[in-house]
């Protein structure tokens, strides 16, 4: 059978003096539909004895706009009815593609379940359908499409035919989730990306459909602008991005489990501004909300925060056993992201504590777990953090190539804090090693980055000291240390 | 031009035509003949325009998506203009040319 593409011309050619038919009359697939709703309702329909033909395909589709309609009415009893019809037609035997194929009719089923739930206030069920529609939409036709918008340059976007199609909110939906799938991997992009999509959305003449949507969409993507923004150290645009979202989640239908999620995010900027006090103080309280709302994976996202300041406050032992904790509970929940960070947090404990072993094992473990999220920034943090292992070993010309390696990778994701972070350990080790003029040139190289950021209010006068040490062509190592320790990274 | 069996036509029909008819119809709203046009308005333009890259079936949905949002705008101003205006025969607008598009096509 040639490519269904490919008969384009042979179609137009056979179709072009004669009208296609085009399947039910809507009032009948409406009828139809209204039936087998009523017949799911009752438990009188079983999967088996529904067929698959082109009536039947779509009084499914007459189906999913009568749920469309009736989310605007009443968004328990379309959760209810989309929860019904999902489970029914997940259990036909709807193989290949025919009309359309299985996989995009639930994944447009999950996605008005995810709409009911946001709107009937439970974000847990919200959240089980975001991941429902990532799970059976992997070749949905918005999923497809959001991938090439997303494939299309941001300035290329502007032809009438081809421009990004907005107006259905599944499309939104869709690049939601392909951005934060993102964002750890491509957080420059991602940012401007959101950037693009929060502007889109705010100078839109016409309002979403569904009542507080816009506002949700709104402060979805200045959340995830914020939170990429938090990545490569840009802390005041984060903290502008973050606000945004709060103005624009509060308005929004079920806006309290939103407005966790973005104090997740302000918390974790106060954990990279190494405010552990403030970690310390709000973290358990919101891991409880956030549990409350049945939202378990942010949950553990907050103890997250906990056990990297207790990492940070060197209690070791304590930061262990919650990083156990979420790398057993994420383990067994699936949640693969968690638990390779996890794995790669327990592996830079054991390296600190000196557990060369148990600290190789879990570097591999993280490492296969990282790689197959393709998480950059991760695999990177973890490649920085083998070259302190084998630095504290003494194997210096290895922890100088791991280094080296670790710095190509920040670079490769614009992560340039961490980048200028690496040029000061290497210029350490190059001192080690009687190498000063190569040490003076990676010290040169991080202090403009350093200027730039302003990453260490606290670290001026180390900064200051360097500087001045450069000057006099004599490195202060005190001073590259203490600089270097503003950074967040353990020696 | 690939010569298209019957068999394949048919194939094309069940796989591609009636899915994207489906999607204009139940989740844009559009009449079943007014989704016939859209659907075919973006086979022609798949001929003209299409690239050979990217993932041609997303390409499809994305510009049925776009025409048919094109065709919601149209509507929704005649709508609009036939009651700031007092205007019945709604038809001649319906034929008349759209200045606004073409002006920003």
């Amino acid at each position: 059978m040639p490519d269904p593409i490919s008969l384009i011309p042979a179609w137009l050619e056979a179709t072009h003096d004669r009208e296609v038919p085009t399947g039910l009359d809507v009032d009948e697939a409406l009828r139809r539909a209204v039936l087998l709703r009523d017949q799911l309702r009752a438990g009188q329909i079983q999967a088996g004895e529904f067929e698959i033909t082109e009536k039947s395909i779509e009084t499914l589709h007459a189906f999913a706009a009568l749920l469309t309609e009736q989310i605007k009415i009443d968004a328990e009893t379309a959760l209810a009815d989309g929860r019904l019809i999902f489970d029914f037609v997940e259990a036909i035997a709807w193989t290949g593609t025919p009309f359309g194929g299985l996989g995009e009719f639930l994944a447009r089923i999950a996605f008005l379940c995810w709409r009911s739930a946001r709107l009937a206030g439970e974000p847990a069920e919200e959240q089980r359908w975001l991941r429902m529609y990532e799970s059976v939409g992997k070749r949905a036709a918005s999923l497809e499409a959001a991938e090439a918008i997303l494939a299309t340059p941001i300035e290329q976007r502007g032809d009438r035919v081809f421009e990004p199609y907005l107006e259905e909110v599944e499309q939104l939906f869709s690049i939601r989730i392909l951005l934060w799938r993102l964002c750890e991997t491509e957080p420059a992009r991602v940012r401007d990306e959101a950037n693009f999509f929060y502007r889109h959305l705010r100078e839109r003449r016409s309002p979403l459909d569904v009542s507080g949507e816009q506002a949700h969409y709104l402060g979805e993507f200045a959340l995830i602008a914020g939170g990429t923004c938090r990545l490569p150290s840009r802390r005041e645009e984060a903290r502008r991005w973050f606000e945004l979202a709060e103005a624009s989640f509060t308005p929004a239908h079920n806006a309290s489990a939103h407005v966790a999620r973005l104090a997740y995010q302000r918390l974790a900027l106060a954990l990279e501004e190494r405010d552990l006090d403030l970690v310390f103080q709000r973290g358990p309280e919101l891991s409880d909300r956030l549990m409350r709302f049945g939202l378990q994976e942010d949950a553990l996202k907050c103890r997250f925060l906990e056990a990297h300041a207790l990492k940070e406050t060197d209690r070791l032992s304590d930061a262990k056993s919650v990083f156990q904790e979420i790398r057993d509970v994420a383990g067994a929940q699936g949640l693969d992201r968690l638990c390779g960070m996890a794995s790669e947090n327990l592996f830079q404990i054991h390296a600190f504590l000196g557990e060369v072993e148990e600290a190789m094992a879990e570097a591999r473990k993280a490492t296969v777990v990282l790689r197959a999220l393709s998480n950059r920034v991760a695999l990177a943090k973890l490649q920085a953090g083998v070259g302190y292992l084998l630095r504290g070993q003494g194997r210096m010309q290895e922890a100088t190539a791991a280094f080296r390696e670790a710095q190509r990778q920040f670079s490769a994701i614009q992560m340039t804090a961490d980048v200028a972070a690496t040029h000061l350990v290497l210029a350490d080790l190059l001192l080690e090693a009687g190498q000063l003029a190569q040490a003076e040139w990676e010290v040169r190289a991080a202090l403009p980055v350093i200027a730039e950021l302003k990453l260490v209010p606290e670290g001026i006068a180390a900064l200051a000291l360097l500087r001045d040490s450069l000057r006099r062509r004599q490195i202060d190592r005190q001073a590259l240390r203490d600089l270097h320790e503003h950074f967040g990274d353990k020696k | 031009m690939v010569l298209a069996s019957a068999e394949a036509l048919d194939a094309f029909y069940r796989d591609l035509f009636l899915p994207l008819v489906w999607r204009a119809t139940w989740r844009h709203g559009l009449s079943k003949d007014d989704a016939r046009d859209v659907v075919q308005e973006a086979f022609l333009l798949a001929v003209v325009k299409m690239s050979g890259q990217g993932n041609p079936r997303s390409w499809l949905f994305q510009v049925v998506d776009n025409l048919c949002a094109n065709h919601q705008r149209k509507t929704f101003r005649r709508a609009r203009l036939a009651a700031k205006w007092g205007l019945e025969g709604l038809a001649q607008l319906d034929s008349a040319p759209n200045l606004e598009e073409e002006a920003s096509d």
